[in-house]
């Protein structure tokens, strides 16, 4: 069976710069997302919807016995800017569904393809809202929850060679970001970063690539920051 | 107007039985839980099952209108040990909407009082398995949210005087550790033997650090995490 890399949410953002790093490097690319990719995107694409269970568990399940999913990077992710008063708990429900169900399903799905091939890697992408971001109850819950799923998949599967890392991306210039925050707030955001930049994409796909390497195998359980600096000096995430 | 009622959630075993025995003599409790206490308890019990969305709605609604909350403790949980092949969605349904959900709802619940005090008090059970903890995917996953969470609450009322802290328990000594760590397992024998002090924590160590962080005179700490864990955590990587 063909080895491939699953990527969630690619077809948009961070997710589409690490589809095309990966594919430009070689790897066997298989994008799932909500969303339909640009037309020129490079590998496999699978519309799924990874927030309704069950319909995602039949995709994920045909993908397995398609390709041998070796590699995943959790990316697939959503944001809603609200003061903790005007959060919904049916917006919790939907958000928690994508950001954190998400990565169990698709982690789930590869892992009996990992065990076999003794070898894997799981990439999550966290972000540094772990060390708390206002206006994001939900957002920074649910990637502090996969910062520490990260770490318990790395002890879990320690002995099967396979490695879980995340990245914890600072502010990335994507059309989430630019929707959720309002020249104001960029302009407070890059006052705080020392690099006085906002990341790009292919920041945050250079780390992704990092990880996934074989060469990476002895590096398991770690968050690596993407933040032009944004983290140093504050309180580690514990 | 009196500000000495505490919310604590969970409160009918376990750590939280002891957070609400330790609270008894200071304020007035309220535990909101599914089932009564075990214990005789000075605490207001008030049952309700907090994965449920529109009971917990309605009841969080009552309690509101009869108490006025500038104290909350988010200490309600539920941990399974599965491994992550085998975890079902119910599983992690059930653990998102009881350790996670009803923390927000609680939060929201006393919020307006808290504003209009100008001084708020919230403290939220985390856990060290936010560090990883094999067979725990969704604990460790539901308790490193809680820390986010902590945090995020931290700098977002920090201008309403609400301080916003969390306690990290290690291993202790509950009927909820028991069940999901068998102390005959090998895992659990191991997991005893790395903590420094070689014991496991009891309920009251942590009731302590709670109370400590409810009280007026923890004043200017908010978004900590604070780890009571035997020296577990020391050594291990927190960020």
């Amino acid at each position: 069976m063909l080895e491939a890399t699953l990527v969630t949410g690619g077809s948009n953002g961070i997710g589409r710069a690490i589809v095309r790093r990966l594919a430009d490097e070689g790897h066997t690319v298989v994008n799932v997302d909500i969303a339909a990719p640009p037309a020129d995107s490079p590998g496999h694409f699978r519309q799924v919807d990874l927030a309704d269970k069950p319909a995602a568990r039949a995709a994920l399940a045909a993908l397995a016995g398609e390709f041998a999913l070796t590699r995943v990077v959790n990316n697939a992710g959503i944001v809603r800017a609200r003061p903790v008063e005007q959060v919904t708990a049916e917006e919790f429900d939907a958000v928690v569904a994508l950001n954190l169900g998400g990565a169990i399903l698709a982690t789930q799905a590869a892992l009996p393809a990992m065990r076999a091939a003794g070898f894997g890697r799981i990439v999550n992408i966290s972000s540094r809202a772990v060390q708390g971001r206002p206006n994001r109850t939900v957002y920074s819950m649910t990637k502090g929850g996969l910062l520490a799923m990260t770490r318990t998949w790395a002890l879990e599967f320690a002995a099967d060679g396979i490695t879980a890392n995340a990245i914890g991306p600072g502010p990335v210039d994507t059309e989430t970001f630019r929707r959720n925050n309002s020249l104001t707030v960029v302009a407070s955001v890059l006052a705080a970063i020392p690099m006085k930049r906002l990341a790009i994409a292919d920041d945050v796909a250079q780390a992704v690539s990092f990880f996934l390497d074989a060469r990476s195998g002895f590096i398991t359980g770690q968050m690596l920051h993407v933040c032009g600096g944004q983290t140093l000096g504050l309180q580690p995430a514990a | 107007m009196s500000t000495d009622t505490v919310l604590v959630t969970g409160a009918s075993r376990g750590i939280g039985a002891a957070i609400a025995e330790r609270l008894a003599g200071e304020y007035h409790v309220v535990n909101l839980d599914i089932a009564p206490p075990v214990k005789a308890s000075a605490a207001e019990f008030v049952p309700v099952d907090l994965r449920d969305l529109a009971a917990t709605r309605a009841c969080l609604a009552d309690v509101c209108a009869r108490h006025r909350f500038t104290r909350l403790v988010n200490n309600v949980g539920m941990s399974s040990a599965v491994p992550l092949a085998e975890l079902g969605d119910d599983l992690t349904e059930a653990s998102i909407a009881l350790n996670l959900r009803a923390a927000l709802l609680c939060l929201q619940a006393v919020l307006p009082a808290m504003t209009e005090a100008g001084f708020g008090r919230v403290v939220n059970m985390g856990s060290r398995a936010a560090l990883g903890k094999e067979l725990r995917t969704v604990y460790s996953a539901t308790k490193g949210g809680m820390h986010a969470l902590t945090r995020t609450w931290a700098l977002e009322l920090a201008d309403r005087g609400i301080a916003v802290n969390a306690v990290a328990p290690g291993m202790i000594d509950t009927e909820l550790f028991r069940g999901a760590n068998p102390p005959d397992s090998p895992i659990t024998r191991k997991l005893v033997g790395a903590i420094p002090m070689k014991r496991l924590g009891t309920p009251d160590d942590v009731a302590k650090v709670v109370a400590f962080l409810l009280s007026d005179g923890a004043a200017y700490m908010t978004g900590q995490i604070v780890h009571i864990c035997g020296g577990l955590s020391v050594g291990a990587v927190l960020e």
